[in-house]
């Protein structure tokens, strides 16, 4: 395992935004973790990074190779072994070349070799070397965090929702590239909100609702209604164009319980209750009481 | 109602190459069209001058026969991709939901616009959060057409859904014509009754 | 520094105060006590004249201050205006605004004060308004680029076509965004405004030598510093550089605050 994750609680001021969490990512694995804008998916990212803002405690257990991920390991990992692949431009300094930014600062010629080369490899001119991040287009600064993430070998990548604004040749062009890394022997988490993506490129599937993992499964699982066992993902299913476009009337996770109680046709009193344990039923893991399958613990 | 584009060209600069060229297209209030263009073939700018944010070079706008009115309101509201730049980040929510209009409670939880967020400001919230209030806003003033350009494409699935099936009510109740762009062949054939492909330099 | 902001502004609110009220102790003649230096009667010693010039001081500061007010303001509004005009009155008046900033900005600075408050018959109406007519073209320049990003915003664009007028988006719309700017502007034409007030005073060309200004008691005190009488020169000027530089943090810590916010 890269990545081990396990009870992981995320909270600021008091107020828990990311609840019993797990995730474990195995070289050569592209796992996305899917989730509505607020469900707490940005903030798992930044925690392990340790770029969330200070207010954030992150508690649980987090491994990295084997070894808990310390603070002093990862000022040793981090930008080196592990990587982010950031949102937007705004990650960038504006007033530096993209090039000197790719090569983190450094002149030596290995490094410029290494950065015109993997230039090349994104199909950019050596000219976008010269260029400032605002005269990037969205696809190619994609590109870039790319080509800057691969600068060092990374052995685990964190890709923060990197294809919206995009259209879907460029985002299915971008992911590939995330894909290749995976091959490379990398594990990469992929942060999305665009589920349909997520399943063409995805080995795992980790469905987050309302700070709390749904269900987590094989990107096939989604391809029929049956083989998905949690009512949310179910729902989400559901409410894709092709399959029918259904919608709930529920949009706010609860707080309490199940995030999906209200919109839930089978909820029962049970579902109120604070902790909903694991079950895992072939090769999904659903925090869902009805879903039948053995329960399981982290 | 029509709304029509009539040998429309159109380009930002004089020294810039034509984004439209001899353009001509037309929709009525009581239909749906779904518009799919590749990357770069001015979807945006096909939907501003739709709605009076250009002005063609060559060519007419027609509403009715008539030009769109230069002040005052316009009766061919945008939605615009970007709702995070759709909104004034130094104004309450709640103000921003005024500029449109009348907005009912009934509209409001239809929408899932959460009675707190009305005090918030719009970096507090999310792109989801904020683009419900700019189809709130878009509605207020009875429009008689709605051009939306990517609106749902920073949303997950449940809330595109939610939106998409509010938005097609309501526009089905005010016979409001619906011009819809997006990459997402397979949402077009679910909220459009008639699909148009654009092909790069038609002319 | 919300805390520090306050505390500026209230010192400096306390020194106009008590320079108000120092009016007669800073005139007062006292030849039996010349040429003192700092002790516990006269902390900042006294002049040639007898004179206290621990009141001198405050009362020049004070005069200070209050030009500094009185220009600032009238050029701020100045600056506003024709920001305003440029932005809001079409293509050619922003053309005939931007001409008369660079030609206003390409003209030496004392210089054009100089002529000013000579013009208008120097004393404080000249000093006034000499320096608020040559203090609002780069605050104008910035004002002017302000709205003029403001107004290429999409959200403006929209309350447009939902048919709302010029005057209803200024208020609503560009007034939130300008006006913290506006204010932080303003405070940073303060010490500008004092340094300049002092410079042509001392030069001879502002406020008359009766007036307790610090320039006078700058350029009065320039004689004696050969003969080794140094408080004349070093406590008014070490004032007036406190002064200056608490306006200038002043301004800076409220770009930073609204910046925060």
């Amino acid at each position: 395992m890269i990545l081990d994750m396990k009870q992981i609680t995320i909270s600021v001021n008091n107020t828990i935004l990311v609840e019993d969490f797990f995730l474990q990512i195995a070289s050569g694995e592209l796992v996305a973790l899917v989730g509505a804008s607020g469900s707490g998916k940005s903030i798992l990212a930044h925690s392990i990074m340790g770029i969330a803002p200070k207010n954030v405690v992150c508690q649980g257990e987090i491994r990295y190779q084997g070894e808990p991920l310390t603070k002093e390991k990862k000022r040793d990992v981090l930008g080196k072994e592990i990587v982010l692949v950031p949102q937007n431009i705004s990650y960038l300094d504006p007033l530096m070349k993209v090039g000197r930014q790719v090569a983190k600062g450094k002149k030596d010629k290995i490094s410029m070799e290494k950065v015109t080369k993997l230039f090349q490899k994104y199909n950019m001119h050596s000219s976008v070397m010269q260029r400032y991040p605002h005269m990037l287009s969205g696809g190619m600064a994609r590109r870039v965090f790319i080509a800057s993430a691969l600068m060092e070998q990374p052995r685990l990548v964190i890709a923060d929702e990197p294809t919206p604004g995009l259209h879907k040749e460029m985002a299915q062009m971008v992911v590939s590239h995330f894909r290749e890394m995976a091959q490379m022997g990398a594990g990469v988490l992929m942060i999305t909100h665009d589920l349909e993506l997520a399943m063409d490129c995805a080995d795992k599937i980790i469905v987050l609702y309302g700070g709390k993992i749904m269900e987590q499964t094989n990107a096939k699982s989604f391809q029929s209604e049956n083989t998905l066992y949690h009512p949310y993902t179910k729902a989400l299913w559901k409410a894709m164009p092709q399959n029918g476009f259904h919608t709930t009337s529920v949009t706010h996770p609860s707080k309490t319980g199940c995030p999906f109680l209200k919109g839930c046709t089978k909820s029962k009193k049970e579902c109120m209750k604070n902790i909903i344990p694991y079950f895992q039923k072939e090769n999904s893991i659903i925090r869902c009481i009805d879903a039948g399958g053995k329960e399981i613990c982290f | 109602m029509l709304l029509e584009m009539r040998d429309v060209f159109f380009r930002y600069h004089k020294k810039a190459p034509w984004i439209l060229k001899n353009m001509s297209f037309s929709i009525s209030n009581t239909e749906r069209i779904g518009i799919i263009a590749p990357s770069g073939f001015g979807k945006t700018t096909l939907c501003k001058l739709l709605a009076g944010y250009e002005t063609p070079v060559k060519g007419k706008i027609l509403l009715d026969g008539k030009p769109l009115p230069k002040k005052g309101y316009c009766p061919v509201q945008m939605i615009w991709q970007h709702p995070e730049m759709a909104v004034n980040t130094k104004l309450p929510m709640k103000k921003v939901l005024e500029e449109g209009g009348e907005i009912t409670e009934e509209m409001m939880k239809k929408l899932g616009i959460q009675k707190q967020w009305l005090s918030r400001f719009s970096p507090t919230l999310s792109g989801g959060e904020l683009q419900r209030f700019c189809i709130a806003r878009a509605l207020g003033g009875n429009p008689d057409f709605l051009l939306a350009d990517e609106i749902s494409t920073m949303l997950d699935l449940l809330t595109q859904s939610q939106i998409w099936h509010f938005l097609l009510e309501e526009v089905e109740k005010r016979k409001i014509g619906l011009l819809v762009v997006s990459h997402d062949i397979r949402l077009l054939q679910q909220v459009t009754t008639k699909q148009i492909y654009l092909q790069n330099n038609i002319s | 520094m919300k805390k520090r902001m306050l505390y500026i502004v209230l010192f400096l609110i306390l020194i106009m105060i008590i320079g108000y009220f120092c009016n007669e102790g800073a005139v007062d003649t006292d030849f039996a006590h010349k040429n003192i230096g700092p002790s516990f009667y006269y902390p900042f010693g006294t002049d040639w004249m007898g004179r206290n010039l621990f009141f001198r001081t405050l009362r020049g500061l004070s005069i200070s201050l209050f030009i500094g007010i009185i220009a600032s303001s009238i050029s701020a509004f100045i600056a506003l205006f024709i920001g305003m005009t440029a932005v809001f009155g079409g293509k050619k008046a922003d053309a005939i605004v931007t001409w008369m900033i660079d030609f206003m900005m390409g003209l030496p600075h004392l210089l054009l004060l100089i002529v000013l408050s000579m013009a208008v018959g120097r004393e404080l109406k000249g000093v006034i308004l000499s320096i608020a007519l040559t203090h609002w073209t780069s605050f104008a320049r910035l004002i002017r680029s302000e709205l003029f990003q403001l107004k290429e915003k999409n959200y403006i664009k929209i309350a447009e076509k939902l048919g709302k007028g010029k005057v209803y988006i200024f208020q609503k719309h560009m007034l939130v965004h300008l006006l913290p700017q506006f204010i932080v502007g303003w405070v940073l034409l303060f010490p500008h405004a004092i340094l300049h007030e002092s410079s042509m005073t001392f030069l001879g060309f502002g406020l008359s030598s009766e007036q307790p200004a610090i320039g006078i008691l700058l350029s009065e005190s320039m004689q004696y510093l050969v003969t080794g009488r140094w408080w004349p020169a070093v406590f008014p000027g070490l004032f007036l550089v406190i002064i200056v530089l608490l306006l200038y943090c002043l301004g800076k810590d409220l770009q930073k605050y609204i910046s925060q916010k």
